[in-house]
């Protein structure tokens, strides 16, 4: 028997039996989810459902109650232990307020990811990455500089910088005009076609889960549904 | 915003006329020492330029210190979970309340420390503070979402990000330190004991002080004031990095919980710096209040016990002297600082350069009560205030509290300044436009969301004021406090009356400030 | 806007509550003595006569100059009736300014002529000794002349305060008008060479005995009397009371009625009633040791009587008061390096 065939490939990602309250609240209630490597998730869901939550938690960035966070096999949390921190764990994370670097410039924000990496020749990948994402000519700028639409292109640049497996998208072309987000959405399709990585996106707005493409699911009391 | 200054110009004037009266009156009269050609001398003799360079490498390193002394510490209580953070963080403004000199005095006895390193390390020491509640009030600042993006990197990384966080707000005060470092030769000269020697500008400024001529004392100042208006360059270029670092408001990023190992350690380096800048100096205070020699037939306690009745005996009432006016300056440096700090932020905002280069001029001029020796202030006062037709405001407790306002406004201007410009224009423009008067747009609506800095900025006029002496000796109704009763005592060699004195001090002005923060967290809100 | 408003109300009573102003006194008296020897008597002036005194404090950190200058800053307004300065050549340079004004008290007569202003504007009382404090259990010598201190064998054990403030400066000062300018600043200079530690103060200097960094240091009987009441084993001895030249360096407090002194009556009635016998008796009980000065002054035992247990160095203070600023820019260029 070929013990290969038989096995099937790790999840990129999956949760069981999550649980995290706020006080009495239950924000997760032991919701369970499942990526497959390359997958697309759009999850929906109105605004303080415990979306955010569950990225965060996923990212090893908020400690879970209860429940379980295997990343690529490994268990990556158990309970309130964590066994593989963040930055063990493969995924970046584009935030809803974007979470920009502002003691660095735009170059130094990608650059610097190059460089933790320990990419070859950082400076000019990260200056070749701006000028994909156009923002070439702001790289010496600070990002409180940046407007909305370039802002948002400069996380992504950073975001893909590091090559992830899996990307986390939390709300993250909410506060752009029509223009922007569908600059946005086209960055996002080169780069998941280039990097091959799984993606989870949040949003309140069905119109993005929707343009996404992939699985859809809805949160709704703690739980995922769809 | 152009119809901004129509509604503020009276409140404006009001709050600058004020600060004209507290801070530039009194100067008047030493200014033209700036122009005498003895201060050129200064600059040009040799002997003179050797005690400079002496004070600036002392003084450098003496904020150095304190910078990494003080960002650590913050970096520990705030960022990193452990056992006792919050206490340990509500000690850190304690050695702001005590004198260098007895901590000076408190180190000798503690490790016999000698010569300009331990000048160096005591001014270090205690000026630690300054950066500490900077950078600790800044690392609250930071946005979690940028913290939590680094800590993807590793932690490293996210260690790193963090200390570019805090490092701009933490030089900041360590440009303050270097201030209080090249003004003070009591430290230094405590230290001087054995060959070779040394001793920093500041003695000279004292010794020019003394001269019949006030000119002099002025135009020897004049190196160290300009020393400070280049330290206070620098830090303003340092603010409009942490106003980068601060921009936005939101979450603020979570402690970091290490594993065992790493808590144990953090508890041990942050309780080991707490030793060195709290316990060890306290301690021996402690000590040092029923300290007396083997012949004495009378206990420790006893005479501990003496001494604390001492204080409350003979103290009390300078004690109440001291906390008024420095509460009364602090009041008024609360009021009108806002008004003060917006002029400038307004200066830096206009499109016109040469408002811009008057607001960089103004700034200098504000920043000059605090780089002046505080003896030329008193002597200022006295020869332009102390008129028999201004007999009524001369012998009022305003006097001092204006002139305690003056001199340590700036301070609060500075650090004001920057919390200000944190704040996005949009939220006063858009209560500009609900039709909010001018107060209370500046109050509620642009400082609001910076009460924390505010009040700090607040506190350290307080702290400094209770702190101040020169002034005291100088002007008639602040001489009842408690600086000149604990440095005549020092002087005298009462030693267990100064100690009890110190600590009571400590105490009273650190009970209230922890209780506030007790009281902020237990209302979930983040001290300032 | 009405919590904004009601704010700056509460903010405006409670800064009220805060300025409330201290009734005017009867007399302003500026004092460099130690303030809790100072206060006492000047409480038992209060109650024997009824007048509300405001005692301004100096801080010796500024070594008595800070009250100097004050008075010279104020004088085109003067403010304080009487000076009670804790040395005498600040207040002679006060009166070469002109600050003070001649009044002559019934105890005028007891003080000792070189300790009194021949024009009556200053009188001396209850008086400070230079004298070496040194450790009783160390079983080694201490020096016994100015001198002496230099000699290797004490130098490098012993210490006194940088002559750039308070009584070092002015014994310093003193040694330049008897042994001329250049002999005073080569003293300091082979001070230096000798490995003589320099303090920042008597009572630093003190400490570093009583604590047993020095075996010896010389320094002001109140701050040695001080080492001796808080039980350190240590005594005192005076310098040089044989030859020519030989003596020891008293510094009496010094007291004067102010020119222009707003409350002139009040002033001279204090006057008076410090230079008394009993004042100077109660100084001397006290726990600073002063030696009196004042014919009849009764002293106890531990208080060393002028030409009983010490001859006094014979001083011209008017010449020491014109050469001090001198002196101490000379001082301080040597020691301020």
């Amino acid at each position: 028997m070929n013990e290969n065939a038989a096995t099937p490939p790790p999840l990129a990602l999956a949760a069981e039996a999550l649980v995290f309250r706020r006080g009495a609240r239950s924000v997760l209630n032991r919701l369970d989810l499942a990526l497959a490597p390359g997958e697309r998730l759009a999850i929906s869901g109105p605004s303080g459902c415990g979306k955010t939550t569950l990225l965060r938690a996923l990212a090893g960035l908020e400690t879970a109650d209860s429940g379980r966070v295997r990343i690529g096999g490994l268990l990556a949390s158990d309970g309130a232990r964590t066994l593989l921190p963040p930055w063990q764990r493969g995924l970046q994370f584009v935030f809803q307020d974007l979470g920009l670097w502002p003691t660095r410039s735009v170059l130094q924000n990608v650059g610097d990811v190059l460089r933790w990496n320990r990419a070859p020749y950082p400076k000019a990948r990260a200056r070749e990455l701006l000028a994909r994402v156009g923002l070439a000519e702001l790289a010496d700028r600070a990002p409180a500089t940046l407007s909305g639409g370039e802002a948002h292109r400069l996380a992504f640049a950073r975001a893909l910088a590091a090559r992830p497996k899996i990307l986390l998208l939390d709300e993250p072309f909410t506060s752009l005009d029509p223009e922007a987000r569908d600059e946005g959405f086209a960055l996002l399709e080169d780069a998941l076609r280039e990097t091959g990585a799984a993606v989870i996106l949040v949003s309140h707005d069905p119109s993005e889960t929707e343009r996404l493409g992939g699985r859809r699911m809805h949160m709704e009391g703690g739980q995922l549904k769809g | 915003m152009r119809s901004w200054s129509s509604s503020a110009t009276p409140w404006q004037v009001a709050a600058w006329l004020l600060f004209a009266l507290a801070a530039w009156l009194p100067l008047a009269p030493l200014l033209r020492g700036f122009v005498d050609p003895e201060a050129l001398a200064f600059l040009t003799d040799p002997r003179r330029l050797g005690l400079l360079g002496r004070t600036l490498w002392m003084s450098g390193a003496a904020a150095a210190l304190s910078v990494v002394l003080g960002a650590t510490y913050a970096v520990l209580c705030v960022r990193v979970r452990f056992p006792g953070a919050r206490l340990l963080e509500s000690l850190l403004p304690l050695p702001l309340f005590l004198p260098p000199l007895l901590l000076a005095q408190a180190w000798f006895g503690l490790a016999e420390l000698r010569g300009p390193w331990a000048a160096v390390f005591t001014l270090g020491v205690a000026a630690a503070p300054l950066p500490g509640l900077l950078a600790a009030r800044s690392l609250r600042k930071q946005r979690a979402s940028a913290h939590e993006a680094a800590l993807l990197l590793g932690p490293w990384f996210a260690a790193r990000e963090m200390l570019r966080t805090a490092m701009p707000a933490a030089l900041l005060g360590g440009l303050l330190a270097f201030v209080i470092a090249a003004s003070d030769f009591a430290v230094p000269d405590y230290f001087a004991v054995q060959q070779p020697l040394f001793h920093v500008y500041a003695m000279e400024v004292f010794g020019h002080s003394r001269s019949a001529s006030y000119a002099a004392g002025a135009a020897a100042a004049l190196p160290l004031v300009m020393l400070g208006l280049i330290g206070l360059g620098l830090a303003l270029r340092l603010q409009r990095g942490m106003r980068a670092a601060e921009v936005g408001g939101g979450r603020a990023p979570k402690a970091f919980h290490p594993r065992p190992f790493g808590t144990s350690v953090a508890t041990f380096v942050a309780f080991a710096l707490a030793t060195l800048l709290v316990f060890l100096p306290l301690g021996r205070l402690i000590w040092e209040t029923g300290n007396t020699g083997p012949l004495d037939p009378r206990s420790w306690a006893q005479v501990s016990a003496d001494a604390f009745g001492q204080v409350f005996e003979r103290a009390r009432g300078d004690f109440l002297s001291s906390l008024r006016f420095s509460a009364l300056a602090a009041l008024i440096v609360l009021v009108a600082s806002p008004f003060w700090a917006h002029l400038l932020l307004r200066s830096e905002q206009t499109g016109s350069r040469a408002r811009r280069i008057a607001g960089r001029v103004l700034g200098a001029a504000v920043a000059l009560p605090l780089l002046v020796p505080a003896v030329a202030l008193g002597f200022g006062a006295i020869l332009t205030l102390d008129k028999p037709w201004l007999r009524f405001f001369y012998d009022s407790p305003w006097l001092p509290a204006m002139l305690l306002a003056g001199r340590y406004g700036p301070i609060a201007i500075f650090l004001l300044l920057e919390r200000l410009r944190a704040v996005p224009d949009a939220q006063e423009e858009s209560a500009l436009i609900g039709g909010a008067s001018y107060p209370a747009r500046l109050f509620r609506y642009r400082l609001g969301p910076q009460a924390g800095g505010w009040v700090l900025a607040a506190s350290l006029v307080f702290i400094f004021s209770m702190r101040e002496l020169d002034l005291n000796i100088l002007v008639s109704p602040m001489n009842a406090s408690a600086s000149v009763r604990y440095y005549n005592a020092l002087h005298f060699a009462r030693d267990n009356f100064v100690a009890a004195c110190s600590l009571v001090l400590c105490v009273v002005l650190w009970l209230p400030m922890a209780l506030a923060s007790s009281w902020s967290s237990l209302r979930g809100r983040t001290p300032a | 806007m009405a919590s904004i408003g009601s704010a700056v109300l509460r903010s405006g009573i409670l800064a009220l509550s805060l300025a409330a102003c201290a009734p005017a006194p009867d007399l302003v008296v500026y004092c460099s003595l130690d303030q809790e020897f100072a206060e006492v008597l000047i409480a038992a002036f209060e109650r024997e006569s009824g007048l509300r005194v405001n005692a301004q404090f100096d801080v010796e950190r500024n070594k008595t100059v800070g009250m100097v200058q004050r008075l010279i800053a104020e004088r085109a307004h003067p403010r304080a009736d009487v000076f009670w300065n804790n040395e005498i050549a600040q207040t002679i340079r006060l009166k070469n300014l002109g600050l003070t004004s001649a009044f002559s008290p019934p105890t005028a007569a007891a003080i000792p002529a070189e300790f009194r202003d021949a024009e009556s504007h200053w009188h001396g009382f209850a008086a400070r000794a230079r004298v070496i404090l040194y450790r009783t259990d160390r079983n080694q010598p201490a020096p016994t002349t100015f001198d002496q201190m230099l000699e290797p064998a004490f130098a490098e054990r012993g210490g006194l305060a940088k002559p750039l403030t308070g009584t070092t400066l002015t014994h310093f000062t003193v040694l330049g008008t008897m042994r001329g300018r250049d002999a005073a600043l080569d003293w300091i200079r082979r001070a230096e060479s000798a490995g003589l530690r320099w303090g920042s103060g008597n009572a630093d200097v003190m400490r570093n005995v009583a604590r047993g960094d020095f075996d010896w240091c010389m320094t002001d009987t109140d701050d040695a009397a001080k080492a001796i009441q808080d039980g350190h084993p240590v005594a005192i001895h005076y310098l040089q009371q044989e030859g020519p030249g030989s003596g020891t360096l008293l510094i009496p407090n010094t007291v004067c009625v102010l020119e222009g002194a707003p409350h002139r009556a009040a002033a001279e009635r204090f006057v008076s009633w410090l230079l008394r016998p009993e004042t100077e008796a109660m100084l001397a009980a006290a726990s600073s040791r002063q030696i009196p000065l004042l014919a009849g002054a009764e002293a106890p035992a531990g208080v060393g009587i002028p030409g009983r247990d010490f001859t006094t160095l014979k001083v011209d203070w008017n010449a020491v008061a014109a050469a001090l600023e001198t002196r101490e820019q000379e001082f301080r260029a040597l020691l301020v390096q």
